[in-house]
């Protein structure tokens, strides 16, 4: 009980709070801040694995390493990012090692965690056909796990330069030319979907 | 030759980075020519579907038990950490039980003994004399040698050029923690060798099992870093002088608990025997070193002591092993074959690998004596020559060589 009332205090207090804490001794108040990044965490890596089981090991695997790092993570600075570091580094790993191709029949795939244009945001999402966004989908899955976690920073979780930068443990010039080769290989492989 | 100039504009000014002047200069170019504007509009339209794109929700209840999970495999990887059978063999022959030694330690008195008897019969002008037969007083008034007072004197300087752990930034520290280069790699072995098997049945497993069992790395932190001391700046040694450092920094042995504290406190208090005191001095600042750059905070608090000499690889302090430590059990000699090839798997283009490459092929070569099984010995043959394949280093690559070459006499033998 007194557990509860202490997580919930903890629960109002910042990251660096908290990390101070964990890094006095208390390991325990580290559940908080999984629970408070669990889901940008998995979605990350979802978008880089596109498989739920995949995005899953990768997140639980994101968080142990955060753990056994934290004590010497510098206070002041974004854990949000490290965070995003350590999974981006993982996945990265983990596409290198499966030599990552999403099968092409897996586009019409009912099972593919990534729902289509299934009533986003903007009401103009739902002209894009899901054959297009399966074809998009497919084209990003196709590019070489660098290219691919540039443009997963940008696209989906709409990244700054600097802030991939950081994440990718690149240069900002690095994080252009990576992108501007990606959006290229992109092209040349919804060039060959659509034949 | 003039689009070429504009596909990365195009680039930056999907993202809104594309300055005011360039900026003009595309929309200009864009107006006269078609296949870059089709480029935009086709970028334009595929990052709109991309992100029309949303995430399925995971299972229902996925959520509640997610950081329980996440807990349950943090807490089966601190028991594997604390499990180490050196640890364990080390904490069972000492009789103070806050005081842990390592194997190395004892490795390190021993040689240390072994070089201090080489002095002294040299000293001695060749004539064996068994230790503890002479009075310290006694071995005061030996000279001393040209070449003893070199060896100190060298290795003095090499310590010198040994960076410190208080030279490590935090800022380093914490970018090595995050492990982070397309390089941090690191799954379980088991894991990735489940996936390489068979993706589906080992995703399962794996996230069910929380790897309780597997050997799994958790940090990688860079070699600049991690291991001053096993590659000092200094300038290239006499063989002589090699025998020394050895003392001081090979491992092994058990009465070294009480031999290795008194190096440690030699720093502090200068005994008598001038010469004796210098390379205990020495050897104690090497293991110190060697150990508190490796040993990262997060191990401390686990309550995971490194060993004395080692490489931090993806957080876990494995030792540094060499062809004359046949003590180690085959076990340990497995997981740390398992742990070095997990991280040079992830980390293919890692500048710790060329140490990796090594330390697996002492490893095999240790095992294949060890148990002279034939199929160890093809294993670690196919293994070395891969690296040997990957090495970039001249060095490495004549060391994998030779490796090569001591693992298929085995077979012969």
């Amino acid at each position: 009980m007194e557990r509860a009332e202490e997580l919930d205090s903890l629960a109002e207090k910042s990251d660096d709070e908290i990390i101070l804490q964990i890094q006095g001794g208390d390991r325990r108040s580290y559940d908080l801040l999984v629970k408070r990044y669990q889901r940008r965490i998995y979605f990350l890596a979802l978008r880089m694995a596109r498989d739920h089981d995949d995005a899953d090991d990768l997140a639980q695997e994101t968080f142990v390493r955060a753990y056994f790092a934290i004590g010497s993570f510098t206070i002041g600075r974004n854990f949000y990012t490290w965070l995003y570091r350590i999974c981006m580094n993982l996945s990265i790993n983990y596409l290198n090692k499966r030599k990552f191709v999403i099968p092409v029949s897996r586009i019409s795939d009912e099972s593919d965690p990534l729902e289509r244009a299934a009533g986003g945001a903007d009401p103009s999402d739902e002209l894009i056909s899901k054959e297009t966004t399966a074809k998009v989908e497919s084209a990003i899955d196709s590019l070489s796990p660098k290219y691919k976690a540039v443009l997963v920073l940008r696209v989906y979780e709409d990244m700054s330069y600097e802030d991939i930068a950081k994440t990718l443990d690149i240069s900002v010039g690095t994080v252009m030319s990576r992108l501007f080769r990606a959006r290229q290989k992109m092209l040349e492989a919804l060039e060959e979907y659509e034949g | 030759m003039k689009c070429e100039r504009f596909n990365k504009s195009i680039s930056l000014y999907l993202d809104g980075r594309l300055g005011e002047t360039d900026e003009r200069a595309l929309r200009e170019h864009l107006s006269t020519c078609p296949r870059c504007a089709d480029t935009l509009s086709a970028l334009e339209a595929a990052q709109k579907a991309a992100k029309a794109t949303r995430a399925a929700e995971p299972r229902a209840g996925y959520w509640d038990v997610f950081s329980g999970r996440v807990i349950e495999r943090i807490d089966a990887e601190r028991e594997i950490k604390a499990r180490s059978p050196l640890r364990d063999f080390a904490a069972k022959i000492l009789p103070a039980p806050g005081r842990r030694l390592s194997l190395a330690a004892g490795v390190a008195s021993i040689a240390l003994a072994v070089v201090v008897g080489v002095l002294y019969v040299d000293r001695q002008g060749g004539r064996v004399v068994p230790p503890g037969a002479q009075a310290p007083a006694e071995r005061e008034e030996v000279p001393e040698t040209a070449r003893d007072t070199r060896i100190a004197e060298e290795s003095r300087e090499a310590t010198v050029g040994e960076p410190k752990l208080q030279e490590l930034t935090d800022v380093q520290k914490e970018t090595d923690a995050a492990g982070a280069p397309a390089g941090t790699q690191t799954e379980t072995p088991a894991v990735a060798a489940k996936k390489d098997a068979s993706p589906t049945d080992a995703k399962k497993e794996s996230s069910l099992s929380g790897g309780a069992n597997e050997p799994r790395t958790v940090a990688i932190k860079s070699v600049s870093a991690d291991k001053p001391a096993a590659t000092p700046e200094a300038p290239a040694k006499p063989a002589e002088q090699t025998k020394a450092d050895r003392s001081a920094e090979t491992p092994v042995s058990v009465g070294g608990a009480t031999e290795l504290t008194q190096a440690e406190k030699s720093t502090e208090t200068p005994r008598p025997a001038k010469r004796e005191t210098e390379t205990e001095t020495i050897a104690a600042d090497k293991m110190e070193r060697s150990r508190a750059v490796s040993f990262n905070a997060a191990d401390k608090r686990a309550g995971v002591e490194p060993p004395m000499e080692s490489y931090m690889v993806g957080g876990i302090a494995l030792q540094k092993i060499a062809d004359q430590d046949t003590l180690i059990a085959a076990d340990e000699l497995r997981a740390l074959i398992a742990t070095w090839k997990s991280h040079i798997e992830g980390n293919p283009t890692d500048s710790l690998n060329s140490e990796g490459y090594r330390q697996v092929a002492v490893a095999y070569c240790l095992l294949a004596r060890q148990s002279g099984d034939e199929a160890v010995i093809s294993e670690g043959a196919q293994v070395i020559r891969s690296y040997l394949g990957q090495a970039e280093d001249h060095d490495v690559k004549e060391f994998l060589s030779a490796k090569l070459e001591e693992i298929e006499g085995l077979r012969e033998k």
